[in-house]
C-alpha cells in the first residue's frame, strides 16, 4: 500500500481502503482524506466498503469493548500455571 | 447423539477467553478490579472441575456458564453484606426516620438494563467474529481498537512496517465487516 503519494489528485482502491481504514482511528492525513473522497466520488464498490467501515466502527464503540492489560494477562497466567502445578 | 468433540486445555484460557470473560464480566459488575476478580475465580474453578468437562460445549461456553455462577454469587455477597449494613444504620435524626440509606444514594447508572445487555451482546457477536479470523490479524485488531495502542508500539511488537500494518487491519476489518453484517444485521 502507498503510504505517502500526495501529488496524485487519485489513488486506486486498494489505496483508498488503507485511507478509510486509517480515518476509522483518525490517522489518515489531510492528503489521503482528500484523496479518499475524490475517489468516492466516481467508485460504488468503495463507497460501500466506507459504509460498512464506518458501521464497525460505530458498532465497536456502541459494544465499548474493553480488555486486560498486559500485566493483568501475565498475573492470571501465572496464576493458573501456579495451579496447574499443584494439581 | 452429541459428539464429545471438545477439549479442554486450560494453558490457553488466558489467551484465548480472557477477554471475552472480562467484558461478558465488566458489563455485569461495573467495575475493572471485581470483574478481574471474577475472571480468576472462574478460571480456578474450572481448572477444579475440569475433569467434569464432557467435551459437549466449547471451552468458552463451559468457562462462560461458570462465570455466571461467579458473578451471581458476587451479587448474592453484596446483597447479604448490605442487608447486614441495614441493620447496623441507626438514625439519629427523627426527622430521618423511615429514610432507608439506599434512597439517598444518586442512581449512578448512565446506561439502562437494556442497553447493558445489548452491548453485550453486540461485544460477544464482535469476539465471535475475531474468532473466526486470522489469529494474528485479530490480535493486531485488537490492540489498535480495543486497546488503543499507537501504530508504532503495535509494529515494533510484532516487527512489522505500518504499511504491513495497514494492510492487516484492512483484512482484518474487512473480515469483521462480513461477519458482522451476518452476525448482527441479519
Amino acid at each position: 500500500m502507498n503510504s505517502e503519494n500526495p501529488d496524485k489528485k487519485y489513488c486506486n482502491c486498494t489505496d483508498a481502503g488503507c485511507y478509510c481504514d486509517k480515518a476509522q482511528y483518525n490517522e489518515a492525513a489531510d492528503w489521503e482524506l482528500e484523496k479518499l473522497v475524490s475517489h468516492l466520488d466516481k467508485c460504488p464498490k468503495c463507497q460501500e466498503y466506507t459504509e460498512r467501515n464506518k458501521k464497525l466502527t460505530e458498532l465497536c464503540k456502541k459494544a465499548e469493548l474493553t480488555s486486560l492489560k498486559e500485566e493483568e494477562r501475565k498475573e492470571l497466567k501465572k496464576l493458573l500455571q501456579e495451579n496447574l502445578k499443584n494439581k | 447423539m452429541v459428539e464429545n468433540t471438545h477439549q479442554i486445555n486450560p494453558d490457553h484460557w488466558v489467551d484465548e477467553y480472557s477477554d471475552y470473560l472480562f467484558n461478558y464480566a465488566i458489563v455485569r459488575v461495573n467495575d475493572r478490579e471485581i470483574a478481574k476478580d471474577l475472571i480468576s475465580e472462574t478460571f480456578l474453578a474450572g481448572l477444579r472441575s475440569k475433569k467434569y468437562f464432557k467435551g459437549e460445549a466449547t471451552e468458552r461456553t463451559w468457562l462462560i456458564s461458570i462465570l455466571k455462577r461467579k458473578i451471581i454469587d458476587h451479587y448474592r455477597k453484596i446483597n447479604s453484606k448490605k442487608g447486614q449494613a441495614e441493620v447496623k444504620i441507626n438514625y439519629t435524626d427523627e426527622d430521618q426516620e423511615g429514610d432507608w440509606l439506599e434512597e439517598k444514594v444518586a442512581d449512578n447508572f448512565e446506561q439502562s438494563a437494556e442497553d447493558n445487555l445489548v452491548n453485550n451482546e453486540l461485544g460477544a457477536a464482535i469476539y465471535d467474529c475475531l474468532d473466526k479470523i486470522n489469529p494474528k490479524h485479530a490480535k493486531i485488531f485488537k490492540m489498535k481498537t480495543i486497546d488503543n495502542f499507537d501504530t508504532e508500539v503495535i509494529c515494533n511488537e510484532f516487527n512489522i512496517t505500518p504499511s504491513n500494518l495497514w494492510v492487516i487491519i484492512h483484512r482484518a476489518r474487512t473480515a469483521l465487516a462480513e461477519c458482522m453484517e451476518e452476525k448482527w444485521f441479519k
